[in-house]
């Protein structure tokens, strides 16, 4: 199963041999090949340089083409201001400035910075989308109303409903339309991005987001491709009237408790994913950070429809490593990633002579007990199992951070954590063993031993 | 005696996402809209690039951004205001 099948099973919300990964790269791509993020939107060769790069270095199983909302505003008269080092925003809305709805057109393949777009799509889609399932990001209805009416928008919603569903009608044939158009292109998942329907509550979102998006759904669904709701902000009370519009996945970023979605989402048969942290851990953490974070997530998330991606684009900052970290543990690999990344020269650690030891020796690997939720589960598994045995039995929790226990990590032979090692042989990776079972093995090692 | 002016101060991200950099868009036309309504509001914009930061800040509670301080006190995390909003909020505060 290659990784474009990992991300389309977990959005059928079927169980993976692995959690699918699909970093959100947007202008953070532009970083990876030293230009600024105004010279990579505005260039197809750019963004398929960007891209093409993000893939050789994060190795992941699903990739947006493109991440900027701004993309129909921007063709459909909004101006926009650029950024060296972040996407670009909307600085004026038609709508406010006096043209009416009818003065607007639905944008083309042809308008504003679509060739561009579409361009990178396709070669990215051809080049890449045999094995990478390829994301087409589209500017959700509510957004792209903001973009084009303002913040009078919210004053609509009380004052003039009706003048608000029409705009909301003519935003959804913008979707459809785009959605098309990156369909053509070849992308396998549409994701509808609409972050600022974070700002509306479940009653606004009802009447006014929901007949909408659940029409681009369908429509997405028609066309046998996969639909995928993103959202950003502190959406916690909208993510149930989100899955009755029928997308395959909801995306969230980290305002919103993971456990909470993954109980919506599993009670209506929906995939979802996110919740990596964009600016703690991606940008200003470390990369044992970032493992970490993503271990956590895939801890709730299980393996059951759940899909690790960041809260929203990655910020054009992120250092390159943490986000390898993430790959590196998604792949198995944290090991190897630690040895490449850590300054490992001149640090020792010796492995006891399990052999002729007096105790059975259980070296448990892991981030850090204290922060890591698998590994904390994995440290009281092996405290209860041992609980009574302490003559014959020791355990020793090696965090990965310090660097001794990434050698220890190595000279064991692991390759991921958290690992339960006894008398240094590879027993327990990532899954929790269950107390009495673990007892067993332990007792068994003992008599073994002759203790 | 001149009339009291009000304090808004409006704190957010140097690298936000593309969702908080709309909102953050949003929020500061809803603050140059208020200045628009009143005359006796001072607007000071605080780009930071460490959340840590927050705390050295006068007033922040609740550190979810884009936030909004008036006169010490934190009216937003994360959330967009309308001028009405930002405007009934400074009424209500009872510094009119």
């Amino acid at each position: 199963m290659n990784g474009k099948h990992l991300v389309l099973e977990a959005l059928r919300n079927n169980a993976t041999p692995r959690t699918p990964w699909v970093p959100f790269v947007g202008c953070h791509a532009a970083s990876l090949i030293g230009v600024d993020a105004e010279q990579y939107f505005k260039s197809a060769e750019n963004i398929f340089k960007g891209v093409s790069k993000a893939i050789e270095l994060y190795r992941p199983d699903g990739i947006p083409a493109l991440f900027d909302l701004q993309v129909e505003a921007e063709a459909m008269g909004c101006s926009l201001q650029w950024a060296k080092d972040n996407p670009p925003s909307v600085s004026s809305h038609p709508l406010e400035q006096g043209l009416k709805l009818s003065d607007l057109k639905i944008p083309s393949q042809n308008d504003g910075r679509f060739p561009i777009v579409l361009e990178a799509t396709k070669q990215i889609c051809d080049t890449f989308g045999r094995d990478i399932a390829i994301y087409g990001l589209i500017t959700g209805p509510f957004t792209l109303a903001l973009h084009l009416r303002g913040t009078d928008i919210f004053y609509d919603m009380i004052d003039d409903p009706d003048s608000m569903h029409e705009l909301m009608k003519f935003c959804t044939t913008v979707a459809l339309n785009t959605a098309d158009m990156y369909i053509d292109a070849g992308c396998d998942v549409i994701a509808v991005v609409d972050p600022m329907t974070s700002q509306i509550s479940p009653e606004n979102f009802a009447d006014f987001v929901s007949p909408y998006a659940s029409e681009i759904f369908n429509h997405i669904r028609s066309k046998d491709k996969f639909g995928s709701f993103f959202v950003c902000g502190n959406a916690k009370r909208n993510i149930e009237e989100m899955c009755k519009c029928k997308p395959d996945n909801i995306s969230i970023d980290e305002n919103i408790p993971l456990e909470y979605v993954k109980e919506i989402c599993s009670k209506y048969g929906i995939s979802f994913g996110g919740n990596i942290k964009l600016t703690l851990t991606m940008l200003f953490g470390t990369p044992a950070d970032n493992i970490n974070d993503a271990q956590n997530c895939c801890s709730i998330g299980g393996n059951k429809g759940y899909i690790l991606s960041p809260g929203c684009d990655i910020p054009f900052a992120v250092p390159s490593e943490n986000i390898k970290a993430i790959s590196s543990f998604i792949h198995g690999e944290v090991a190897e990633f630690m040895q490449s990344t850590s300054a490992l020269e001149g640090v020792e650690y010796n492995l006891p002579d399990y052999k002729n030891e007096k105790k059975v020796i259980i070296d448990v690997i892991t981030l850090d007990s204290e922060s890591c939720a698998p590994c904390q589960y994995m440290m009281n598994a092996v405290k209860a199992a041992c609980e009574g045995l302490e003559d014959k039995v020791e355990y020793i929790e090696h965090k990965i951070k310090q660097k001794e226990s990434v050698v220890c990590m190595l000279k064991l032979g692991a390759s991921n954590v958290p690992t339960i090692c006894i008398d240094g042989e590879i027993r327990h990776v990532s899954i929790i063993p269950d107390v009495p079972a673990l007892r067993s093995e332990i007792e068994e090692q003992i008599k073994k031993k002759g203790l | 005696m001149g009339a009291r002016r009000h304090k808004i101060v409006m704190v957010d991200l140097l690298h936000p996402c593309t969702a908080c950099l709309i909102t953050d868009n949003l929020l500061r036309e809803s603050l140059e809209k208020v200045k628009q309504l009143r005359d006796d509001v001072d607007v000071e914009y605080i780009v930071i690039e460490h959340p840590k930061k927050l705390a050295e800040i006068e007033g922040v509670e609740v550190e979810k951004l884009p936030l909004l301080i008036v006169d010490g006190e934190q009216i937003s995390a994360g959330s967009f205001l309308t001028p009405k909003q930002i405007n009934a909020i400074i009424c209500q505060m009872g510094i009119e």
